[in-house]
């Protein structure tokens, strides 16, 4: 039986679901709930480090497809058009400076609290080869999350699109609805300030 | 003669294999006879590889997909009742609006209030935060009036 849905989900493209959808098929539109509930969690809470509120955007996201199916452009990948709703609704949120006051209490607190919070990654074994490198390894990774929420709203959205979901600078430039020479000078920048930051932690 | 170092910008581009074919070679090329550089690109690749593996996983709360299609379902469902009945809260809401702006406008003239703030958030709720003060400050009469509205958004 599941092997089954799996098949069935497999077969049709996001786009064919989302063109069904169009049509009146409402199960299209479950599907690709199924298929992108996961990965747009994971993208907007990196990006907004809150779990309810991460929760409430996703829901916001399709929220926007099911009022806004209407305005989907089939010959466009379905991909881009969810990740672009859910950009924009995410640089709303962190462009107001209520959500930074928010972010940088939760994180200074979360850092002091044993990061319950902030989830540093303690997965990579060739670099926690003993107590000491697990101990430096859990420090860099402390220090880029703080580098990563100095960055600018749009630094960041770009910066998590491509190193963590695996989108193109082609695919951002049109989630961003930027050229491509803006999204590699937002992408190096992002970079360059958490390549700082962490050279200067180290030096220290 | 002094070596061209490879900027940080090309070696960023390298590592996200934003480059052409012949490019990265070029600059591979260069990296293999180049210590500073080489050292460079390790620092880089490092600082990409905390970029990437630097979170742990994260997982959505359990029935996080039957939660989101009840809250779309629900939305539509009560989008459309909408549609057809004009909301009770709607309707007040718009009323004290229209109190409050005749209010600000009646002190303005004739006492020499001003309205200083109102700020209405309508997607979270309705929030309504009216003050009124007077020009001078000092008035003892009315200083400061707040008036605050919440619930559930129409």
């Amino acid at each position: 039986m599941v092997e089954k849905e799996v098949c069935e989900l497999k077969e049709q493209s996001d786009e064919e679901l989302m063109t069904g959808f169009q049509e009146g098929n409402s199960v299209g539109f479950e599907k690709l709930v199924a298929r992108y509930n996961t990965p747009l969690y994971r993208f907007i809470y990196r990006l907004l480090k809150d779990e309810g509120e991460s929760q409430d955007l996703v829901q916001e996201t399709f929220l926007r497809v099911y009022q806004n199916k209407s305005q989907y452009n089939p010959h466009y990948p379905f991909r881009t058009w969810i990740y672009s709703i859910a950009s924009h609704l995410a640089i709303n949120v962190l462009n107001s400076a209520r959500r930074r006051r928010i972010i940088s209490f939760f994180w200074n607190s979360s850092s002091h609290d044993g990061g319950q919070k902030a989830p540093l990654e303690e997965e990579v074994q060739d670099l926690r080869k003993n107590p000491e490198e697990e101990f430096s390894h859990r420090q860099a990774c402390e220090n880029m999350q703080k580098a990563m929420n100095k960055l600018s709203p749009r630094q960041k959205i770009a910066l998590t699109l491509n190193k963590m979901e695996g989108a193109s600078y082609k695919e951002i430039a049109r989630i961003m609805d930027i050229n491509l020479a803006a999204v590699e000078s937002l992408i190096f920048r992002a970079k360059q300030k958490i390549h700082r930051e962490l050279r200067e932690k180290i030096q220290k | 003669m002094r070596t061209k170092h490879i900027r940080d910008r090309k070696i960023s581009a390298l590592i996200d294999g934003e480059l052409s074919i012949e490019e990265s070679e070029a600059l591979f090329g260069h990296i293999t006879k180049c210590q500073r550089c080489k050292g460079k690109l390790l620092q880089w690749q490092r600082t990409e590889h905390y970029l990437k593996h630097g979170e742990r996983e994260i997982v959505p709360p359990a029935f996080f997909e039957q939660k989101i299609l009840s809250h779309v379902r629900q939305d539509a469902a009560s989008g459309a009742k909408d549609a057809h009945q004009p909301s009770i809260f709607g309707l007040a809401f718009r009323f004290a609006t229209a109190v409050l702006i005749a209010l600000g406008i009646f002190l303005g003239t004739v006492m020499g209030a001003q309205l200083t703030a109102i700020w209405i958030n309508e997607k979270e709720g309705v929030d309504l935060i009216a003050v009124l003060s007077s020009q001078d400050g000092a008035s003892p009469a009315i200083s400061e009036v707040g008036l605050y509205l919440s619930g559930e958004s129409s």
